[in-house]
């Protein structure tokens, strides 16, 4: 275990909903970086296959002119991507949860088919009996002097996103029968169907995690009112988390750079 | 449904309903959705020339979406061994189990209201299309085309973005592919996708030049997902027409296998999805293909 839990700094609660802020070092957010975002971060697996991807265009009889331009130009992670794998870390060492494909390799297309979330997975609910259920993460990364940013709202905001999970089907639907594509034969498949088992049985049994990343004062209003308004529509067998996540002031613009040099190699910005 | 497109045996249909997933849901929410969406149908097919007595409760729509969600994950789970047939008695049974659920679910979301958006509605029809071929109920959708033959159009692609263009043309190619109205509209679709490669130049850099460098990259693999689609789709099409290229599943496993790691690449769940539903459906179609005695010159 690399990551650390973090020290919490606000517990804003909503029963039935957590909510906390919590608040890490300097050191804390280094040894981070060289360790579990690391291994999520750099999906050398992905980055093979997207090589082999490239120069199958040719036989499309499309040409591959463009593509190829923007798949080969060298990709320096964003940092809301390193946002993001903070967070998976989190959830992977903290909450027993289990990721099948790591966030690295999610690119986030904007105008992808309207099926997705940042984070699908499952959590483990009982060590003994293993039981698994399936667990939904959306996370936002912000370095807005604003208590809640702007990310926590809108169209796109972490609320709908979690608002949407919690109330509707439509998006956990067309995620379960994605990883049903793919469990045959992974070494997940236990743990696809006994969450499958539960979400058929219930479509509310499930985990929902919204995480924040900031580096600007820890203050309660950026979880307290969204703890609050997910509350009032909690069905009894959804289990949510809110966490915001204050790195140090000043630290997410370089978050990128910190990432590449914590592998050992050369920044470019993109 | 028709009896001519039953070639699912009851014996398959009940030790579906042994299934996990089935299990999972209950039978008596199974029985329900299954009786709902009968009715559903027969109301449809004899409109208002009998009444039949039956009443729907508000919870009935959520019933039929979860029983069809649950015999499509027991369907999935076969989907390899529908692909890929095997001799292996437990292939066997999976193919038999891919089928029966893929019947099921087919009947069911037949039934579910069609979505209002472009998008939505091109992926709810081609996947609906892929149940109704892997479930053996081609010719009941062809009928189901038919009659909501103004809901399912193929959306203008006047002002839509290059990657919206592409979906919405190769939606209209595979609209022609279900519904079999004559050699004329197969013969069409090359010259769509014809259309489409001349049309890429002009076009398809105003989705690639983002200021986010991963946002670009998720556009251009979308894209590669969409051409792999395209090629497979002149393909087959040619084949249905003419009977060639003779290594025909080889070439549409090709495409729909890169399409779907384009797809998987891009993180865009539900076109990898739809991508491998419809790689069996292709399959389907030469299956059904070859055995039609009709075709010119074959």
């Amino acid at each position: 275990m690399t990551m650390a839990a973090g020290t919490e700094v606000y517990n804003a609660d909503a029963e039935p909903v957590i909510a906390r802020g919590v608040s890490y070092t300097d050191a804390e957010l280094d040894v981070t970086l060289c360790g579990s975002v690391s291994h999520i971060l750099w999906d050398d697996a992905g980055t093979a296959a997207l090589g082999t991807i490239l120069t199958s265009v040719v036989t499309t009889d499309f040409s591959d002119q463009s593509v190829k331009r923007v798949l080969s130009s060298r990709a320096t992670p964003e940092n809301w991507r390193v946002g993001e794998a903070l967070a998976e870390a989190f959830l992977v060492e903290h909450r027993a949860c289990e990721f099948p494909w790591p966030s690295g390799r999610d690119l986030k297309n904007p105008s992808a088919s309207p099926a997705g979330t940042d984070l699908v997975g499952f959590q483990e609910t009982n060590k003994e009996t293993k039981l698994y259920r399936f667990a939904f993460g959306e996370v936002k990364t912000s370095e807005q002097e604003k208590w809640p940013p702007g990310v926590m709202n809108g169209r796109h905001g972490l609320m709908k996103q979690l608002e949407d999970l919690r109330d509707s089907t439509n998006v956990k639907d067309s995620l379960v029968k994605y990883l049903g594509h793919h469990a045959d034969r992974a070494a997940w498949l236990p743990l696809y169907k006994s969450a499958a088992k539960r979400y058929l049985s219930d479509p509310c049994d499930v985990s929902l995690f919204g995480i924040l990343i900031r580096d600007v004062e820890p203050k309660p209003e950026d979880l307290a009112r969204r703890a609050k308004d997910l509350a009032a529509g909690c069905p009894d067998t959804t289990s949510i988390e809110l966490r915001a996540m204050y790195l140090p002031r000043k630290t997410i613009n370089s978050l990128s750079e910190r990432a590449v040099r914590a592998r050992g190699g050369d920044y470019v910005k993109n | 449904m028709s009896k001519t497109d039953m070639i699912i045996t009851e014996d398959a249909l009940n030790r579906l309903d042994q299934h996990w997933a089935i299990q999972a849901l209950g039978n008596d929410q199974v029985a329900r959705a299954l009786d709902v969406a009968a009715v559903r149908i027969m109301r449809s097919a004899v409109g208002r020339q009998m009444t039949i007595e039956f009443e729907e409760t508000k919870s009935d729509a959520k019933v039929v979406e979860r029983a069809a969600m649950a015999y499509e994950l027991a369907a999935i789970e076969g989907l390899y061994a529908l692909l890929h047939p095997s001799d292996d008695e437990s292939r066997v049974q999976l193919r038999v189990q891919a089928q029966a659920g893929a019947f099921r679910a087919y009947s069911l979301r037949r039934t579910l209201p069609i979505p209002d958006g472009p998008e939505d509605c091109i992926f709810h029809v081609l996947h609906l299309a892929a149940l109704a071929y892997c479930g053996d109920q081609w010719a009941d959708l062809r009928r189901w085309l038919k009659d909501y033959e103004r809901e399912v159009r193929p959306p203008s692609v006047a002002d839509v973005s290059w990657d919206h263009r592409v979906l919405r043309r190769l939606y209209e190619c595979w609209l022609r592919l279900l519904r079999k109205q004559g050699w004329d509209d197969l013969d069409g679709i090359s010259e769509i996708i014809a259309g489409l490669r001349k049309d890429q130049e002009q076009y398809e850099n105003t989705v690639l030049d983002k200021s986010d460098n991963a946002a670009a990259q998720a556009e251009a693999l979308r894209l590669i997902a969409l051409y792999h689609w395209a090629k497979a789709t002149e393909l087959l099409a040619i084949y249905i027409l003419q009977g060639q290229p003779v290594g025909i599943e080889a070439e549409l496993d090709k495409h729909f296998e890169a399409g779907q790691q384009a797809a998987s690449a891009a993180q865009d769940a539900a076109f990898e999805v739809i991508l491998r539903w419809l790689h069996v459906t292709s399959r389907r179609m030469v299956a059904g293909s070859l055995a039609l005695e009709s075709r010119p010159g074959g």
